[in-house]
């Protein structure tokens, strides 16, 4: 599961309200080499939700220098563009899990799929 | 009550025959549509694009410039797309663990189709259309019950699976009539629950030649969405005789909910049983209406929408999962071998030869007719417009955009 795929997952038990960001607990993160697309990532940008981009990046212990803001003009910002696309793509949880973080609900990632497939009681 | 049944049925005709045959979804044969394709190739660079029950994951490779995830139920196509490469997880399409408007676009290729009742279908359009950003697109395709050449008779259908799709071997189609009839003898205490708008000729089904019976047979039941609508059901004689099949438990033909709530298990296995291959016996007649009897369906005016039965062994016929059988048909010559090594390397409890009838791999379908799928979504799904529909190899396809809806 790559980082841009966890800013796109939320929990979906229910009755939970605020069900994303998921928290990453992972037990295997793969770090792989991506080709770097610059206008890829910066139109990417403005679909993520930043704030929960970092905050996976940082359970991961992958932030590095990662800006808890978004940088002005970031589209020209090659240095700025090459550290999002690493988190972004190159970031990978192998096996572990992603916890609602109102419900506590556990859904394993394993071999890199996440399962997010509820129980009878959980719909 | 019915939302139970409903998730039984598509458990064992849609999720553990997916399980088990998945290793043959990798044959080169399920190629991509191309009209899907396309849809993929111009999109926006930089698109978010969703792949809801993306299978083995055909389509997520298709162009580079847009970031591409996927879904599904079935683990073993899951893993191989993962295998590949691909972004996946596993979730079910009614709760899709995605939240609010992120995707760009969302593809539903041949999957809603599997869904046994209509308040499923809605829910699973409805749930694609949450994640779906406004403006964005999404393309549906389901099965068509108007194909090319011949109809199917019925909407909702059990579809056995044939690993050789191409192949007219006699001999493998005398070891399916063979099955076939071994499963008729077993299931004779089921005769009872017969639920048809025609009434099966066992003498002619015991003298036929196996080449015949193989076309002749199939199973009939009642869709899901008609056997709690008691109020809306076409009474047919015989459909009245299957009411009373139901209720007769307590001896009382009143469909009040109190009544089915009480004897809520039973009635699910009740249920459960009309879907259950090969509880019942069809009639001669082919499942398919060819072009020139279509009249004959309209003046039935019992109805036989309400119906469930089994199409006739695959290779006679061309499917919908195919792309193009007459292209394909040239390749077929030497494939027979690969076929009958992939026959050899399916493990599990279906250890038969190819081309037999196996009662646990009948996949459910409910096919659409011309301009239903377009009307599920005009009346029930007020977040999408509807831009495109065309019919595409044998599917009905759907191209509708997310629009914002404003509630007082």
């Amino acid at each position: 599961m790559k980082l841009l795929t966890h800013n796109m997952l939320t929990s979906h038990v229910k009755g939970v309200i605020k069900g994303f960001p998921l928290i990453i607990k992972a037990t295997e993160v793969k770090v792989n080499e991506v080709e770097f697309n610059p206008e890829f990532v910066s139109r990417m940008i403005p679909k993520l939700e930043w704030n929960a981009l970092v905050q996976a990046a940082e359970e991961l212990g992958q932030r590095q220098d990662l800006p808890g803001e978004l940088v002005p003009d970031f589209e020209k910002n090659e240095e700025f563009l090459k550290k999002v696309h690493r988190v972004l793509l190159e970031v990978e949880v192998i096996e572990g899990c992603l916890k609602c973080p109102e419900s506590g609900r556990e859904f394993p990632i394993c071999k890199g799929i996440p399962n997010m497939l509820l129980n009878e009681d959980e719909v | 009550m019915m939302e139970k049944a409903a998730i039984q049925l598509e458990r064992d005709h849609v999720h553990s025959v997916y399980d088990k045959i998945a290793p043959y979804f990798n044959d080169s044969r399920y190629k991509a549509w191309p009209k899907v394709r396309q849809f993929l190739l111009d999109l926006q660079p930089g698109s978010i694009v969703a792949d809801i029950g993306c299978g083995n994951g055909k389509y997520l490779h298709i162009n580079k410039e847009v970031f591409k995830m996927g879904c599904d139920v079935c683990r073993p196509l899951v893993d191989f797309a993962w295998s590949k490469g691909h972004e996946v997880q596993m979730c079910d399409g009614l709760h899709l663990p995605y939240r609010d408007s992120c995707f760009d676009a969302v593809l539903s290729i041949a999957v809603i189709h599997h869904l046994s009742t209509k308040e499923r279908r809605i829910r699973a359009i409805k749930e694609m259309a949450r994640t779906l950003r406004v403006g964005g697109h999404i393309m549906i395709y389901v099965w068509a019950m108007e194909q090319k050449y011949r109809k199917f008779e019925k909407q909702d259908i059990f579809v056995p699976w044939n690993p050789n799709p191409h192949v007219h071997a006699k001999p493998r189609r005398r070891a399916m009539a063979q099955s076939v009839s071994e499963a008729i003898e077993s299931s004779e205490k089921h005769r009872k629950v017969r639920s048809t708008s025609s009434v099966a000729d066992e003498e002619d089904l015991t003298c036929a030649t196996p080449q015949q019976r193989t076309h002749r047979l199939w199973f009939f039941s009642r869709s899901l969405d008609s056997v709690f609508d008691f109020g809306s059901l076409a009474i047919s004689r015989s459909s009245s005789r299957d009411l009373s099949t139901l209720s007769s438990p307590t001896g009382e033909n009143d469909g009040s909910k109190a009544n089915l709530s009480g004897r809520g298990r039973d009635l699910i296995k009740q249920v459960s049983s009309f879907f259950s291959p090969p509880s019942v016996i069809g009639s001669e007649e082919d499942v398919f209406d060819s072009v020139t009897d279509q009249h004959k369906e309209q003046n039935n005016p019992t109805g036989n929408n309400g119906s469930l039965s089994l199409a006739p062994e695959c290779s006679s016929l061309a499917l919908p999962d195919l792309i193009s059988l007459q292209e394909e048909h040239q390749e077929q010559s030497g494939d027979e071998r690969e076929g009958s090594l992939l026959g050899g390397e399916l493990q599990g409890s279906t250890q038969r030869s190819e081309g037999e009838v196996d009662g646990s791999c009948l996949r459910y379908y409910h096919v659409f007719k011309e301009g239903e799928l377009a009307e599920l979504i005009e009346n029930h799904v007020e977040e999408l417009h509807v831009k495109h529909t065309y019919f595409d190899h044998s599917n009905w396809c759907v191209v509708a955009e997310k629009v914002q809806v404003w509630k007082m």
